[in-house]
């Protein structure tokens, strides 16, 4: 892959602290147009990676490229303007009404006393529709329910309107209704040409939506490539100690997968 | 559209900023004319006028005004304003109702410096014995503790988290006041002056007061509204701010330290008035909602109108003067517990 054409790209990237690393020998790339899925069990160094890739943490060797240019090259203002992530978790403290909360994602385009231009306004009020969050929007955030603030975490990132999006577990507090709704909006955000990068733990999503998989293990990256060649029996077995069925499905347009049940927690017997 | 539903009782801070500064004219009519000797209207403007001109005037009773009445309001409200300033800002950064000077040990600090120059004067040199040395011990021992509550709380990389700097706030507060029972046991028969300054009071203040809060005052309201909107992304999370590109660890630490060197030269001034930081911005919170952009200077006005209408209570409508920081603990500390109370159910409730 040619990471120097990427949007988005890791070179050799590692970290860790204390000698011991978590993440290492990380080479990767992110296209423009792609809707990418993180994948790989719990512990596989997936939300790392993500605050690697925003910034967020500064890599023990490697390191990161946004066109081309080492994320520590842009201001913080420029990198906001160019990568949104959106964090699974948010706790709020003060009652913000959610489309304030919303335009909060335009911060990196105010002045200095954070007044908002038409156009900031516009792209607030098309977050929030996109979202379908306009009957909260006067709702103070803190009232809200775990999915209805996701979902305005999510429209703060889209607000921000930038060409690399990043989303740790979007779809974590979602009901099935609006999971698809949101893969949704992310194909269209990626039709837009954005670069899209998912963690999640929904393979079932992922083997309908990816464009491309990135699978990582104990901190070390196992493939990546487009869905129909990386989402293999063979690939999740490695990944996921599991045994999976695989197989086109006409209903959905895309992949699906079903598994073998096992016993209990103990080891596999593979 | 459904109607959305605010929880905020006033939409507009431009309303409240209005019936602010009637009611902080109101308070300063009140203050001014009130007292042992009665003033018009008429007469307090020509007092002012005549003052600011440089005409002559009745010595006595141009002196009341502008030597006695207008620079104890003038330091009230200034002190009110920088207490107000403060707390908005740390419950702001720190996300915790409770964040005041007091949590953070400025105010303790600042007390036990006043009170170690007041019991060196004792034995001490002349110089020291006199009404300006505790205000400048005051502020060497806010100084002092804020940077060593930083210090203790600071992480290895530099970052401050509001947890350990509360903790570090009330271990310092809980050794400095240790060491103010000491200087008090020290003190003697004349332990009475240290307990009259620590009460808080604007008895016999100077421009001198008014212009020293003032002097740090103002800088801190203009870092602090230039900081409005960062500080309101913050409040979502220092990693979500840092993607929206805020420089969170240079605006805490600007935002700490403007915020606590209002606090200090408020101490200095006036001794320890407490629960006008802590409440102050609640009470703003509660009626226009937690935008920075608008709870920070209103907070400052509020709190200038309530220390100033508490030292006004305090010298003019009771029948004998009582310390003002005994009248804010006394009306103010009831108020914060039901404030406290309806939190507490709110969170108990999820």
């Amino acid at each position: 892959m040619a990471e120097e054409l990427a949007e988005l790209a890791a070179q050799d990237l590692a970290f860790g602290y204390d000698g011991r690393l978590i993440l290492r020998d990380l080479t990767l790339g992110f296209q423009a147009g792609g809707l990418f899925f993180l994948v790989g069990p719990n512990g596989a160094g997936k939300s790392t990676l993500l605050a690697l890739l925003a910034g967020l943490l500064a890599p023990t060797q490697g390191r990161v490229l946004l066109r081309g240019q080492p994320l520590s090259s842009f201001s913080p203002r420029e990198l906001a303007r160019l990568l949104a992530l959106a964090p699974q978790k948010s706790t709020f403290s003060l009652p913000f009404t959610v489309a304030e909360v919303v335009a909060m994602g335009r911060r990196p385009y105010l002045g200095r006393w954070g007044r908002l231009s038409p156009r900031d306004q516009e792209k607030v009020d098309l977050a929030l529709t996109r979202l379908g969050l306009e009957s909260l929007a006067g709702r103070p955030i803190t009232t809200l329910s775990g999915g209805e603030a996701q979902r305005a975490v999510i429209a703060r990132t889209l607000a921000q309107d930038t060409p690399v999006i990043l989303l740790d577990e979007p779809t974590a507090s979602l009901d099935i209704h609006q999971s698809l709704g949101l893969m949704g909006l992310l194909r269209e955000l990626a039709a837009e040409g954005r670069a899209i990068i998912v963690v999640s733990h929904d393979l079932t999503l992922a083997a309908v939506y990816a464009q491309e998989m990135v699978f990582l293990k104990k901190g070390r990256l196992v493939a990546s490539g487009p869905l129909a060649q990386t989402l293999t029996p063979e690939l999740l077995e490695l990944v996921f100690e599991a045994e999976a069925r695989v197989w086109a499905d006409e209903f959905t347009g895309g992949l699906a997968i079903s598994w073998r049940p096992r016993p209990n927690l103990g080891p596999s017997a593979s | 559209m459904p109607v959305p539903h605010v929880a905020r009782l006033a939409r507009n801070p431009w309303g409240l900023a209005l019936l602010l500064v009637v009611a902080l004219l109101g308070l300063a009519w009140l203050s001014l004319s009130w007292g042992y000797l009665a003033f018009s209207y008429q007469e307090i403007w020509e007092i002012i006028q005549g003052r600011l001109l440089g005409r002559e005037l009745e010595l006595g009773r141009s002196q009341i005004i502008w030597e006695v009445r207008l620079p104890r309001l003038a330091t009230a409200l200034a002190a009110g304003a920088a207490l107000g300033l403060s707390g908005a800002i740390y419950q702001g950064l720190l996300l915790n109702p409770l964040a005041d000077p007091y949590t953070l040990g400025v105010s303790s600090g600042a007390a036990l410096g006043a009170a170690g120059v007041i019991t060196l004067g004792f034995w001490g040199p002349a110089w020291l014995s006199n009404p300006i040395t505790p205000t400048v011990g005051a502020f060497g021992g806010a100084a002092v503790t804020l940077l060593a509550v930083m210090a203790l709380a600071r992480e290895r990389d530099g970052s401050l988290p509001p947890t350990s700097l509360i903790l570090s706030g009330v271990i310092m507060s809980t050794i400095l006041s240790a060491g103010l029972s000491f200087l008090k046991y020290l003190a003697g028969d004349q332990v009475s002056s240290i307990i009259f300054w620590l009460l808080g009071s604007f008895v016999a203040r100077t421009w001198l007061d008014a212009l020293l809060v003032t002097v740090f005052f103002l800088p801190a309201l203009l870092v602090a509204l230039a900081s409005a909107v960062d500080l309101n992304v913050m409040t979502l999370g220092l990693d979500q701010a840092r993607t929206l590109g805020v420089n969170t660890k240079g605006t805490r630490r600007r935002l700490l330290a403007v915020a606590s060197l209002a606090a200090a030269s408020a101490v200095a001034v006036s001794g320890i008035i407490g629960f006008v930081g802590l409440i102050t911005p609640h009470l703003i919170r509660l009626l226009i909602g937690p935008d920075h952009r608008a709870l920070i200077p209103l907070s400052a006005l509020a709190g200038a109108v309530l220390l100033g209408a508490a030292d006004w209570v305090a010298r003019a409508v009771l029948p004998g003067e009582i310390p003002v920081g005994v009248l804010t603990a006394l009306l103010a500390g009831p108020v914060f517990l039901v404030i406290f109370r309806r939190q507490a159910r709110r969170l108990t409730r999820g």
